[in-house]
């Protein structure tokens, strides 16, 4: 009896220890995530959705409020409207950036050279969202940054200047990288191309886009007609009508358009802006109806910052149809009418009124066609009437909403001419975001700025 | 005076462990039965004549024996011409005594130590005398008495040291119980849960929407699953040199459940016991109900209005910032808080059954609860079936086996800040508006402000059902060779299967996408934990004075589980709850396993009756750590000293110990941490919508957001403890410990800054120290025949401090329990775990407020901690009173300090809610203050201003207004009242086919006194599974329970 007692024990001792040893081994292997990728496929769609984020959520929300597109009438965005903004608001979108941007520089790095169309697209999209971050935040990390498998996790910050630099050498790589012939690359980019599927003349049409937008952006630092000149040399080759638009598209179902979800998941914290409105009443804007939904009345009104959300939410217009309409409505990021507003602005710049004009009246043509299916020929010829920079801009703010150039323009230029909610603590409009708190705490390295008030390097 | 060694409740405890043992022991002699002569007697303690139960009679000069029944009687057969029986009973002195019939034999007092044993790890009892370090032992009567169905939340305030808090508000919520403070900030700091010798899950796993901390339904932690009535006692290993032999993460403590086993008896025990109790609402904020919904004092604004199709057509407000209500005619205030809850019912019924002969001794029980909680519509039932079986093959082999089978299923509503909240709704609600008019004509929701849920619409019809099949199987050999040599190998598996839907109803606001299209969640969870253990011990006589107990062993603990989760989107036919009546899908699993193996061993030195000394060693091998920190080895070292037998000490001072000890324990990381992996891309907008693959079709990857750690080391836990044990006076016991513990190398998900490309890293970083100081008091006041009053009261405190931290960094978010109001628990160096990380306003040098030119405060642009939430001490003092039949116990909570940010009441005040607000709206207030320029500040602010922006939560407040600090509370936790009416029908119990019968009415949460604001200040609002405390929004309100119990035995 002991001896089989011992025995068995001393066996089972042996047999479990024995296997189990190897256990040690395996169990650790992760049966639910790859950590190594074949292609730079799934990466490129990823980095695509995060830039459909970047390109169409919080940051155009937060800043449409600023200028006065839209207004905040409770909680979080009734902060918001009285410019009462912590390093905290806009930490995710921060993150959002430089989560796309990991996995754009994952393509660059790691697949660049076997595959220089997917090298070029990453680095078109890496300069769109650096550009987002820059103009934002001013210096930001960019030479260090995305290191944080290779064990840098404070990464220096780079000048906005040598950030430009660096977008536009980007955007050189990219031009360069979709010359090359397909028989250089092992992958080509196709549906998994979120945007263009796979189209390289866009891609390189976007690309020379976004170099005239970033050279126009230095109009304050570069000087008015070398930024213009320069805008005009990029723009030769940029988009050529709005089929080439870069577009935010949504499937409607796990993935809605973000102005409409909103929306929906935060009712009554925004709807549309006194001024916008009350500008686009003015001109008789055949926008209107798009941009805006009809209010209580079955008008169009706007919340001004002041009512300080003691009017009632349903009583003015909510978002319209255009840009919120449903779960799918597709949002532009990045379009022939900026490329068109570019050229009027750099025309205008260097004194070619007729060339401004014509140019002018394109955009607004272009915008009219997107926004609202059709060209009112009558209103695009009176709005293009005048060229100068202030009305240019102007109407660049009407078109360009939703995005965040309207923010941008109006920081560079001054147009139009907003005035600061007078209910606010400051009384000014914030020209810039606050370093976020992960950073400000988290990053040895950061350049930190607390003020909102304190502008960014071209802003000056 | 005669001498009594301990207070009422140990003996109580003593006893019947003594009784348990006693049997086990004598069963594993094992009785001759020799054709012979028999008698029968009766033990009775000469001090106050109530029978003895489990007292041992011996045969004198044999190995025969047997032991009193719980009427203090027995019977033995007298083999031969030996007639001298030896009795003995633990804290009583033993005698011989020639055999009589029917004798009556009185046990005198003794004055020497009592060896009372408890269980300690691996199920291995000792005499606690030897031990070296703190056990606290709670009797399962009062585990019964708390009426608590959660084993976990069953022992509040019942043991120095340790924190429960209950999450209440709906059946089967979570506790969470931390023993000595917390100690790591990633890992779980719940201690382990014992079932017989057997490690079992209790872990929180947030199912089917319920997946973040902070809004969808509280899970039950799985405890749950054990039922009260069939613990016979729970021991509360505290110190990691206690735990030392468990292993991983013994060092947050170990609670030891034993069951209620079988005993030798004649024919079949039956214990039956009914309880049927009422749940009602404790405690609630007080709400205005003078002024009707609106935004600007003048107008009043209509309830939200919505089209045949469910849709809104309007949104209404959740504001309460209009007009008087008696201004505006056809309006009227209601009680939408009564109208809301319901009176909650329990039903709980436990049938057993035991027997036992000299061939092995059974348990089997039945138990089934039944409750419906005070929010409509919630429920949990529960049935467990479970038997005890321990058989003798020989004179030295044992076998037992244990089976639980429960099955537990709940309904539960969303909680905290969800849109489809029950509270977030409820408190928010105008009082204009009726919350019993839920839904619209088609059965929409219907609601005063579009963007909620009506709270009595979601708990309709957003119900998240779960259903949990668990099964615990245990099974032992043991061989007893001899004293000095003892072998047993104990397998056991846990495992149990919860499957949970939440289901999200057309026109419902909870959906992920907020747009009312209806959303069906379905989870799966499997897991099982296997343990095997074998272990070899015994006792050896090295000299007369000297012996050494020993263990040594190994054991293999293995945990798998999969998890499988579809989420269907966008509904086809209106509110059918099958996947296929979805338009869009999203699917995930995942699949985990880790397995552990441990060698062990112990060397427990005994000098002179008087000094202990005892070292154990174990080495663990980890799957989850990478190969070179896989294998590590720690060690303990205890002693214990009596000094009250080594010191001529006076003779009221009947027990003198001193005890210390050194211990260090290991606690490592979950599977997969080694390697950063690429994952399913997700991008959150601030706000709530998010995106992500499959994207129209298109799958992605990309890199995790948690760059993880090729070099991962465990946690290192190292603690010291000193204690006093003292027994005085024959009524005065006193159980005293300090400690201090390190734990090193922490595993913390840090925030990173995110242009690194990651937004947390998984790594060892920040070092805690936990020192604290227990106390444990009893006195026996009073001891009369008739009357008893006995008072034991425990106290605690635990200083937690962060000694270390990452990087040179002083900051970092503490796991991922953000709140979206920048409101974060942090790590900071220097300040406890957990500090309220928040905004707050400027002040100048004198600490006065800065104030704006709009008369309100300047707010700070960065974040700062503005509050610490853990608490100065924790007491509980508990007193018995007996009369005859009749006793009467209550346990009187107690708290001390620790902050709590209240978001719900800084919420409602900025909504206009609350009563506060609705005092004087005429009113102008000055903060006090100065102005930019150094002036005192002189701007009148309105009523609503102040309400909104200063004292709520409104744009331009700052997170500090609403931390509530100092928060204390004296809570009647528990009264029981019990009668044994066993005399009234049956004139003799010993003989009567009713051996026992009890009638006690208990009731839980009677009141509270305290200085918190809000709804309840006991309240976690992450859920039990998270380290975060303090946080109080729009949690689920507590319960005042009440029941009543009748018990049977037969």
């Amino acid at each position: 009896m002991k001896k089989i007692i011992y025995t068995s024990i001393l066996a089972i001792s042996v047999l479990t220890l024995g296997s189990c040893q190897s256990d040690l081994d395996s169990y650790n292997d992760n049966p639910n995530n790859p950590t190594k990728l074949s292609t730079p496929v799934t990466l490129l769609s990823g980095a695509e959705i995060g830039t459909i984020m970047n390109a169409t959520g919080n940051l155009p929300r937060t800043f449409s409020l600023l200028t006065q597109q839209t207004n905040g009438n409770q909680l979080q965005s009734l902060d918001f409207t009285n410019y009462v903004m912590t390093e905290t608001d806009n930490e995710t979108d921060w993150s959002n950036i430089y989560q796309a941007g990991l996995n754009l520089n994952e393509i660059i790095t790691q697949f660049g050279s076997a595959d220089p169309y997917y090298d070029g697209i990453a680095k078109v999209l890496m300069a769109l969202n650096m550009g987002y971050a820059t103009d934002i935040w001013g210096d930001i990390p960019f030479s260090e940054a995305f290191q944080g498998v290779s064990t840098n996790i404070a990464p220096k910050y780079d000048t906005q200047q040598q950030v430009y630099t660096q977008i536009q050498a980007y955007l050189d790589a990219a031009i360069a990288d979709f010359a090359l012939s397909s028989s250089a690359n092992k992958v080509i980019p196709g549906t998994d191309d979120i945007f263009y599927q796979g189209d390289l003349s866009k891609w390189t049409k976007l690309a020379y886009g976004l170099k005239a937008r970033y050279a126009m952006r230095l109009s304050q630092r570069d000087g008015s007609t070398t930024a213009a000149t320069k805008v005009l040399q990029y723009l030769a080759n940029a988009l050529s009508s709005s089929s080439d638009n870069l577009v935010a598209t949504f499937d409607g179902g796990n993935n809605q358009n973000l102005w409409y979800a909103f929306n929906n998941q935060r009712t009554g914290y925004m709807s549309m802006g006194k001024y916008f409105i009350d500008m686009l009443k003015s001109n008789v804007d055949p926008r209107l109806p798009f941009f805006a939904g009809k209010d209580a009345a079955g008008g169009y009104s706007g919340a001004a910052p002041e009512d300080n959300g003691d009017a009632s939410t349903s009583d003015v217009s909510p978002f319209g149809s255009y840009f919120a309409g449903t779960a799918s409505t597709p949002n532009i990021i990045f379009s022939y009418s900026e490329v068109k507003f570019l050229e009027a602005e750099a025309q205008a710049r260097l004194g070619s009124t007729a060339d401004a004009q014509s140019a002018l009246q394109a955009a607004i043509s272009a915008s009219l066609k997107e926004v609202t299916g059709s060209v009112d020929a009558t209103f695009a010829a009176t709005y293009s009437a005048d060229a100068s920079i202030k009305n240019i801009i102007t109407q660049k703010y009407i078109a360009l909403f939703t995005t965040l150039e309207p923010y941008n323009d109006w920081r560079r230029t001054g147009y139009p001419v907003l005035t600061p909610n007078q209910n606010s603590q400051s009384k000014k409009i914030p020209v810039r975001l606050l370093t976020p708190r992960a950073e400000r705490t988290l990053n040895s390295n950061a350049t930190v700025v607390s003020s909102m008030y304190t502008p960014v390097w071209w802003n000056n | 005076m005669q001498l009594k060694k301990i207070y009422k409740q140990n003996v109580e405890f003593m006893r019947k462990l003594t009784f348990l043992l006693t049997c086990l022991f004598l069963v594993g002699v094992g009785l001759v039965n020799a054709q012979s002569k028999s008698v029968s007697g009766k033990v009775i303690s000469a001090d106050d004549g109530q029978p003895v139960i489990g007292a041992t009679i011996k045969i004198k000069g044999t190995s025969q024996g047997t032991v009193t029944n719980t009427d203090g009687e027995f019977r033995i057969s007298l083999p031969g011409s030996e007639k001298t029986l030896v009795v003995s009973y633990v804290g009583l002195k033993t005698i011989d005594i020639e055999a009589t019939s029917n004798m009556v034999i009185k046990l005198q007092s003794d004055s020497k130590l009592i060896d009372e044993v408890v269980v300690t790890a691996l199920g291995i009892r000792r005499e606690k005398k030897a031990l070296g370090y703190s056990v606290s032992n709670v009797d399962g009567g009062d585990l019964e008495k708390s009426n608590e169905p959660n084993v976990i939340e069953g022992l509040a305030g019942k043991v120095a040291g340790v924190q429960v808090t209950g999450t209440a508000g709906t059946p089967g919520a979570s506790s969470r119980i931390i023993i000595r403070g917390q100690k790591s900030i990633n890992l779980s700091s719940q201690p382990l849960v014992v079932l017989d010798g057997q490690i079992i899950d209790n872990s929180i796993n947030n199912n089917a929407g319920s997946d973040t901390n902070i809004g969808g339904v509280d899970d039950s932690n799985r405890a749950i699953d054990l039922n009260p009535e069939d613990i016979e006692s729970v021991t509360v290993l505290k110190g990691a040199a206690a735990a030392a032999l468990y292993g991983e993460n013994a060092r947050n403590g170990v609670i030891i459940y034993t069951s209620k086993k079988g005993s030798k008896r004649k024919g079949l025990g039956i214990d039956f016991t009914a309880s049927t109790g009422f749940d009602v609402l404790s405690n609630m904020i007080d709400l205005q109900h003078t002024y009707a919904a609106g935004t600007n004092g003048t107008t009043y604004v209509a309830p939200a209005t919505y089209g045949s199709d469910g849709f809104s057509t309007s949104n209404g407000t959740n504001q309460s910032w209009g007009p008087l209500i008696s201004s505006v005619s056809g309006l009227k205030a209601y009680d939408n808080v009564k109208n809301f809850f319901q009176t909650g019912k329990t039903q709980n019924y436990n049938v057993a059954f035991s027997g036992g002969g000299d061939k092995g001794t059974f348990r089997a029980s039945l138990g089934h609860l039944d409750q419906t909680g005070i929010v409509p519509n919630t429920s949990l039932k529960k049935t467990t079936f479970n038997v005890n079986t321990e058989y003798n093959l020989t004179d030295k082999l044992t076998a037992g086996a244990d089976v639980l089978f429960t099955n537990t299923s709940g309904v539960r509503a969303q909680k905290g800040s969800n849109v489809a909240g029950i509270m977030l709704s409820l408190l928010r609600m105008p009082t204009t508006y009726d919350v019993r008019d839920y839904q619209t004509s088609q059965g929409y929701n219907k609601n005063y402000f579009a963007a909620y849920d009506n709270p009595l619409y979601t708990v309709y019809n957003n119900p998240y059902k779960d259903q949990t099949n668990r099964m615990i199987l245990n099974g032992h050999i043991n061989y007893k060779y001899s004293k000095w040599f003892n072998a047993m190998l104990r397998a056991g598996a846990d495992t149990y299967t919860t499957h949970a839907q939440q289901n999200y109803s057309y026109s419902s606001n909870g959906n992920s996408t907020a747009d009312g299209t209806g959303q069906v969640y379905l989870d799966t969870y499997n897991k099982s934990l296997y343990n095997v253990d074998l272990i070899f011990n015994g006792l050896v006589n090295l000299t007369d004075n000297i012996n050494l107990n020993y263990n040594a062993g190994g054991s293999i603990n293995s945990t798998h589980s999969n998890d499988l989760y579809t989420i269907g989107s966008t509904m086809l036919e209106i509110n059918q709850y099958n996947l296929s009546n979805f338009s869009t899908f999203t699917a995930q699993n995942t699949d985990s396993k880790q397995i552990k193996e441990g060698i062990y061993g112990s060397l427990e030195f005994g000098f002179y009756d008087q000094f202990y000394l005892t070292m154990t060693g174990r080495n663990d091998w980890n799957s989850t750590l990478p190969k070179n920190n896989r294998s590590y080895f720690y060690p303990s070292i205890l002693g214990s000293w009596l000094f009250s037998k080594t010191l001529n000490l006076p003779s009221w001072v009947s027990l003198g110990k001193l005890r210390g000890s050194y211990a260090s324990t290991y606690a490592s990381p979950g599977p997969y941490n080694t390697l950063t992996t690429y994952t399913t891309p997700y991008y959150y907008d601030t706000f709530g919508p998010q995106l992500y693959a499959p994207y129209g079709g298109v799958g992605a990857y990309g890199y995790s957001t948690t760059l993880k750690n090729p070099n991962l080391k465990p946690e290192h836990n190292k603690e010291y403890e000193l204690g006093l044990e003292l027994e005085m006076f024959n009524r005065l016991h006193l159980n005293a410990s300090a400690y201090t513990s390190t734990n090193s190398d922490l595993l913390v998900t840090a925030p990173i800054a995110p242009s690194s490309g990651f937004s947390y890293s998984y790594t060892n970083g920040p070092s805690v120290r936990n020192k604290g100081l227990e106390i444990e008091l009893g006195y026996d006041i009073l001891k009369g025949k008739d009357f008893a009053w006995s008072i034991n009261v425990n106290w605690s405190l635990n200083r937690n401090k962060v000694i270390k931290l990452q990087d040179n960094l002083n900051y970092s978010a503490e796991g991922s329990d953000y709140f979206s109001g920048n409101l974060i628990p942090a790590v900071v160096l220097g300040q406890p775990l957990g500090v309220l990380y928040g905004s707050y306003y400027e002040r100048n040098s004198a600490g006065q407020l800065i104030i704006g030119s709009d008369g309100l405060p300047v707010l700070a642009t960065d974040s700062k901690i503005i509050g610490d939430p853990t608490p100065s001490w924790l007491g509980g003092i508990r007193n018995n009173f007996k009369y005859k039949g009749v006793s009467l116990s209550f346990l009187l909570d107690l708290r001390k300090g620790g902050d709590i940010w209240d978001g719900t009441l800084a919420r409602l005040n900025r909504l206009g809610v609350t009563q506060a607000s609705a005092n004087n709206r005429a009113a102008t207030f000055v903060i006090p203050g100065v102005l930019e320029d150094g002036s005192v500040n002189n701007i009148a602010i309105s009523n609503k201003t102040y309400y909104v922006s200063y004292v709520g939560d409104g744009s331009g407040s700052a997170n500090e207004t609403g931390i509530e600090k100092n928060i204390n509370w004296v809570r009647l936790r528990d009264v029981s009242l019990g009668y044994n009416f066993t005399k009234l029908i049956a004139k003799n119990p010993s003989l009567s086919f009713v051996r026992n019968a009890e009638l006690s009415f208990s009731a839980r949460n009677l009141f509270i006194i305290t200085n918190y604001k809000g709804i309840d200040p006991e309240n976690s609002f992450a859920g039990s599974s998270s380290n975060t405390i303090g946080f109080d929004y729009f949690n689920n309100p507590s319960t005042r329970s009440y029941y009543l119990t009748l018990k049977f035995g037969f």
